[in-house]
């Protein structure tokens, strides 16, 4: 899976702002939300694409 | 058959206990689900992809492309049937090439094998192929908890052919552990590199050497644009006999299949609408709950499309909430009280 603009979001609302929800990323052009669940093959595609060199997940705003 | 050998046969089958119950470990054997698309092109462009019929991916590493659908050629008894067309053909093969047509299974739906002991059991897989010329193809079953395999060659022709091949229970390989993770692949070998051909295949043998994975006569399907491919009927059941296929309702097997994917299938009239949540005054906070049909096997990936007559704001539309096997979460903020927010297209993914 080719990732670009990796980003963590944040629950905004209501009442756990700093909780982080999930991974936006887009692949061939289309956003995903990929849920922090060991056993999502996005997410484990995901860490192994953030552990190579040069790629990373952006923190939430 | 004589009916000398229809009853001994009837007798193995009775003796298995294959009678009864449901046989089939196969989802959508039949094809007859298709929630992301009929037809997909440009196939075999990205690594890892499920394109159309549900339960069935590809692991692809080739400039070879296809065009995979749901097509109505099916054998007599069977309404639908995949069809892979090469569109592109790859007549150079790397080492490290590879185009697998999978299946795959949870381990606590395949625990009655009883692999990683004396007891493990023998399978029966059992399916219908036809091409556009005779060709033939490497079925692989493989235990995902140890990388062990083990394979066998089946030929195809013009006509429509139902195969049955059975594979040994693997005594010696690791057992399956009893949750949601992915346990096992049936896979269809349909073009494949040295890596995985270069050593001397043995048919129905348990090993861990890639390059034993593809049998010695292996077609290429790239080989040209000519090349079809066509399956229906595919059935994965416990014991030594194929018994007949085992048709299930298409709501069982959109059920079945919707645990692993789901599209609710929004269109205008139907689309999700989020609803103000007003805690400030300004009505901009958009949030709506769908309960999913089915409980799905992880917490799905979503996809998502939302239309406002406002601009939407905070990031979204996005999903929120910790359980997205059960339930997914919806927010749509947008900029100002009074404007419409609304999802319009959702997917959620929990393949294996």
């Amino acid at each position: 899976m080719n990732f670009e603009n990796a980003k963590y979001y944040n629950k905004l609302f209501p009442n756990n702002e700093n909780e982080i929800n999930n991974i936006q990323a887009t692949i061939d052009g289309i956003l995903y939300h990929i849920p922090l669940d060991p056993n999502n093959r996005y997410y484990k595609a995901i860490l192994v694409w953030a552990a190579i060199d040069g790629n990373s997940i952006a923190d939430a705003d | 058959m004589s009916k000398a050998a229809e009853l001994a046969k009837i007798g193995e089958v009775a003796t298995n206990s294959q009678i009864g119950g449901r046989r089939n470990l196969v989802i959508n054997g039949a094809m007859q689900i298709s929630q992301r698309a009929t037809t997909t092109t440009g196939v075999g462009a990205t690594n890892e992809a499920y394109p159309a019929i549900d339960r069935f991916n590809f692991t692809t590493t080739s400039a070879g492309r296809f065009t995979m659908s749901q097509t109505a050629d099916g054998p007599t008894g069977f309404a639908n049937c995949m069809k892979l067309d090469c569109t592109t053909a790859d007549t150079s093969i790397s080492a490290s090439e590879a185009l697998i047509l999978q299946t795959k299974f949870e381990g606590q739906d395949v625990q009655q094998l009883m692999y990683g002991s004396s007891s493990a059991q023998p399978i029966t897989v059992s399916f219908y192929v036809k091409g556009n010329a005779s060709a033939t193809y490497t079925l692989e079953w493989r235990n995902e908890e140890d990388g062990r395999n083990t394979g066998k060659t089946f030929n195809v022709t013009t006509d429509w052919t139902r195969v049955s091949i059975t594979f040994a229970g693997d005594t010696a390989g690791a057992a399956v552990d009893d949750d949601n993770t992915h346990a096992f692949t049936l896979g269809i070998w349909l073009h494949g590199g040295t890596t995985f051909s270069g050593g001397t295949f043995a048919e129905n043998t348990w090993h861990a050497t890639n390059n034993l994975r593809i049998g010695d006569s292996q077609t290429s399907f790239f080989d040209s644009t000519n090349r079809t491919f066509f399956l229906t009927g595919l059935q994965i059941e416990l014991g030594n006999q194929a018994t007949p296929f085992e048709h299930r309702s298409f709501g069982e097997e959109l059920a079945l299949c919707q645990r692993y994917f789901q599209d609710p299938k929004l269109t205008s009239g139907n689309y999700l609408w989020l609803y103000p949540i007003v805690t400030d005054g300004t009505g901009k906070y958009r949030r709506a709950s769908y309960l999913l049909p089915t409980t799905m096997r992880a917490d799905a990936t979503a996809t998502l499309t939302g239309a406002t007559n406002g601009t939407f704001v905070n990031g979204h539309p996005a999903i929120e909430g910790n359980d997205h096997r059960h339930y997914i979460g919806l927010a749509g903020d947008t900029s100002a009280e009074g404007k419409y927010s609304d999802i319009r297209a959702l997917t959620l993914d929990a393949e294996l």
